[in-house]
């Protein structure tokens, strides 16, 4: 019974997100114009690059670098809105907080998604990257996007509630998003190098994982977050 | 000077240099701890002293001739 | 009573601190490779691992504060982290000096500099987040949950980091698990290219002469304009014998085990120090230093938590 309440109060909040989103297109706009403009940079600035076995792995880390930047400034957002619109209370009392919390993770894993598939799709016509096993990047990029949510949510909740809001999310974040960091651009860089799934396997077990961890966490701390 | 950095005597002067710094590191910490000590002292015999506001309530009752 | 036991203790930590010192210069013989160099491990492993221990230490404080919202246990919290960046700050200091002597750079993406450097950083946004929340039940609050956050995520890198790099010039590797710690085989007639952390290896011939067993092993690294060939041997008894050191660095090569018949060996890197707590008076110092070390991170620990207390307690106090 209370499973049920639960997920409709999730769904209200997701659809509300959703709704507001398309209603004034802020952060979508901001951030798929950010993330064409870092990709053109970065293609610009490299130029051609030459075949090699590194290549990949360049590819790869470009891919994700501008993907955590671009992330940085989408998720940062969906609790500091609350805040600055002084709808948080209301919040509060309309929706038990896991639906809040469930609601919002959706809301930025969508967000997220369409947001990969647009660098990702820039990164290969733009930066010519070449995708040797497509499947499994997409597997790949998928687990690594679950990856970034789950450990960026509850952040977003965090520092929605201090005073230096955008600076602090990147400060906070990014050392926990180093292990997931590392094994999605190794990942990334065997998809792109056509390699099997006998060697891609393990880092998307690995992000998966990491996933997995940090969501159960998050669901125990976020009450403790969002209670006033 | 240079006979300080000779190689059988250089050892001897790095030691003796990381083994003054330590002591004086000591001394600090030894200093630091009693302050310490004795601010908690302080503390909590100030909270101890500190009247606890004991709740109370005077009533008055006027009442009004109202011939 | 209690109070002279405390003197006591401290004293003796004083002097066996002073004994350690002492001892890392003068007692610790010279070990073959490393040079006086090699002493700094005396201070730097035990700074490591306090490190960690403060870090879990403050996670456990943060659970505690959540549960009991006692003012007290989010001190004892905030106390082990400020100790545990100290040292930290240690770790990193003597690890980067000695890898600067012995291993020819500063800094090298080593698994365990990664994981300590995470940890630094860490630390480092604990405190960023507190200074920038002003409420002061809500900067606890908010300390403590990214606290346990953090924690969560640290297995993480003790297992993902080892993937990074296939091998680890640190030693005890079965720590670090997944790694490939017993090298990596190389065969003539089948896989004879593979990889030693950023440098490539391939294996050119494998043969006995005379006592000695013999690999020719040729090696591609960045910075490198030109393919260098090493070649490390085996005595007769199966041990390493000619440990050649990689081209422009002052980590070695070290053959394993080689078959010169069906053509296969197994190749490592090794830092020059490997081995080196083999000696017996090494071993004790390095013990005793662990040991120390230990105490003054708790002597330290307890020193700050009880200012921190104090200042809790007055905070409080005022607020009524």
């Amino acid at each position: 019974m209370s499973n049920k309440l639960l997920w409709r109060a999730t769904k209200a909040v997701f659809v509300r997100e959703m709704r507001s989103e398309l209603r004034s297109r802020q952060a979508l706009n901001a951030v798929a114009l950010f993330a064409v403009c870092s990709i053109v940079a970065v293609s610009l600035g490299l130029g051609p690059l030459n075949r090699s076995a590194e290549l990949p792995l360049i590819h790869a880390a470009l891919l994700w670098i501008v993907l955590l930047f671009a992330a940085f400034t989408a998720l940062s957002r969906v609790f500091v809105v609350e805040e600055e619109q002084r709808t948080a209370a209301a919040l509060r009392l309309a929706a038990p907080p896991h639906a809040v919390y469930l609601g919002k993770l959706l809301f930025n894993l969508v967000l997220l998604s369409a947001l990969t598939v647009l660098i990702a799709l820039l990164a290969i016509v733009l930066l010519r990257m070449q995708v040797k096993a497509p499947s499994i990047f997409a597997v790949m990029l998928a687990a690594g996007a679950l990856g970034l949510v789950s450990g960026t949510t509850l952040i977003a909740a965090i520092i929605a509630r201090s005073s230096s809001r955008s600076a602090l999310f990147a400060v906070l974040s990014f050392p926990l998003l180093i292990p997931m960091l590392v094994t999605a651009v190794r990942g990334t860089a065997l998809a792109l190098a056509g390699m099997g799934w006998d060697r891609c396997l393990a880092p998307v077990q690995t992000l998966l994982a990491y996933a997995v961890a940090l969501f159960i966490t998050s669901l125990f701390l976020f009450a403790t977050v969002w209670e006033d | 000077m240079q006979v300080l950095l000779d190689a059988g005597v250089a050892i001897y002067i790095a030691m003796a240099v990381a083994l003054v710094v330590w002591l004086g590191v000591f001394w600090y910490l030894m200093r630091i701890d009693a302050e310490a000590k004795e601010l908690k002292r302080l503390v909590l015999a100030m909270r101890e002293h500190a009247q606890p506001p004991t709740p109370r309530v005077t009533i008055e009752q006027q009442t009004t001739n109202k011939q | 009573m209690a109070e002279r036991l405390a003197f006591t203790a401290k004293i003796s930590l004083g002097l066996a601190m002073s004994g350690i010192i002492y001892a890392m210069f003068l007692v610790v013989p010279q070990y073959v490779g490393l040079g006086e160099a090699g002493r700094i491990i005396i201070v730097h492993v035990p700074t490591a691992w306090v490190t960690s221990a403060a870090f879990a230490l403050s996670a456990v404080f943060s659970i505690v504060y959540l549960r009991t919202r006692s003012a007290l246990h989010d001190a004892s919290a905030v106390a082990a982290a400020e100790i545990g960046t100290l040292f930290c700050i240690f770790a990193t200091v003597t690890g980067s000096i000695f890898a600067e002597v012995v291993w020819g750079t500063f800094w090298n993406w080593d698994p365990r500099e990664t994981s300590i450097l995470v940890l630094l950083l860490v630390y480092a946004a604990y405190f960023a987040l507190r200074s920038s929340v002003d409420d002061i039940a809500r900067k606890r609050r908010l300390a403590a949950v990214y606290n346990i956050f953090a924690c969560v995520t640290m297995p993480f890198l003790l297992f993902v980091a080892p993937r990074v790099a296939d091998s680890t010039l640190h030693p005890n590797c079965a720590f670090l698990q997944g790694s490939k710690c017993e090298g990596i085989s190389l065969d003539l007639n089948g896989a004879k290219i593979g990889q030693l952390g950023d440098v490539v290896v391939e294996l050119k011939s494998v043969e006995t002469t005379g006592e000695l067993t013999q690999a020719r092993v040729e090696v591609r690294m960045p910075g490198l304009t030109q393919n260098a060939e090493l070649t490390p041997s085996l005595d007769a008894s199966g041990k390493p014998a000619d440990r050649p050191e990689f081209p422009g660095q002052s980590f070695r090569m070290v053959l394993i085990e080689a078959n010169p018949q069906a053509g296969t060996v197994r190749v490592n890197m090794q830092a020059p120090g490997t081995g080196l707590l083999s000696n017996q008076r090494t071993l004790w110092v390095f013990l005793a230093s662990n040991l120390t070390f230990g105490f003054l991170a708790l002597w330290l620990y307890r020193i700050r938590a009880t200012i921190l207390h104090v200042s809790a307690l007055v905070e409080t106090q005022e607020a009524h």
